[in-house]
């Protein structure tokens, strides 16, 4: 069998370091100048009564 | 109030419904840890708190007032990389590496009280840690080769 250089070889993914350090960066984790972040609520609360949003409103999400 | 990160201490001001997760990664700019599912169900922000692991979205950072937290960004130590880091690399225990963080950290959990498990006590404790890529072979096998060492 010819001795092939890549093939049958056990070879590091390129990307293992990464990972493995949390170095890797995704689309989640890029800041840019002036960019604006928001926390999007898992749940939803709805207005009980004609007083608007209930206590139970994250604070955080009700003044963006 | 204090706050120690990866052996730093920081002192903080933070508003009371802060998550950790959120003070990690956009306070202290420690984006290793991720944030799958923001609800408990995936454990990619697993970090350890006190060396405990824990869903760091279910966490409010004033609950780790005093406490002692380590990230993936603690883990290794002066350019050394940690058995699990170096186990990960060299099995291909990751294919997209999102869970990779919180899989990593909640082995280091189980490694430091039980050095020796078996491939059911590894697969039952990352139970709580999702892999949507499915590599579940390659990371019970590089958290057992990391046991080894």
């Amino acid at each position: 069998m010819p001795e092939y250089s890549v093939i049958g070889r056990r070879l590091p993914r390129v990307d293992a370091l990464e990972h493995a350090t949390g170095a890797a960066i995704y689309s989640a984790d890029v800041v840019l100048p002036n960019m604006l972040q928001e926390n999007v609520p898992n749940i939803a609360v709805l207005p009980n009564n004609d007083q608007g949003l209930s206590q139970d409103v994250n604070p955080e999400w009700t003044t963006q | 109030m204090i706050i120690k990160v990866n052996g730093r201490e920081h002192e903080i001001t933070v508003q009371p419904w802060r998550t950790l997760l959120d003070f990690l990664r956009y306070d202290l700019g420690l984006t290793g840890t991720k944030e799958g599912c923001g609800t408990g169900n995936c454990g990619s922000c697993t970090v350890l708190l006190e060396g405990i692991p824990v869903n760091s979205c279910l966490v409010l950072a004033i609950e780790a007032e005093g406490k002692e937290i380590t990230t993936i960004e603690g883990l290794s130590r002066e350019g050394k990389l940690h058995p699990l880091q170096q186990a990960f690399i060299e099995e291909g225990a990751s294919q997209c590496g999102f869970c990779t963080p919180g899989m990593i950290l909640t082995a280091k959990a189980l490694l430091d009280s039980h050095p020796n498990p078996t491939v059911d006590e590894v697969r039952g404790f990352i139970a709580g840690n999702l892999c949507r890529c499915t590599g579940y072979d390659n990371i019970v096998r590089a958290i057992l080769k990391a046991a080894d060492q």
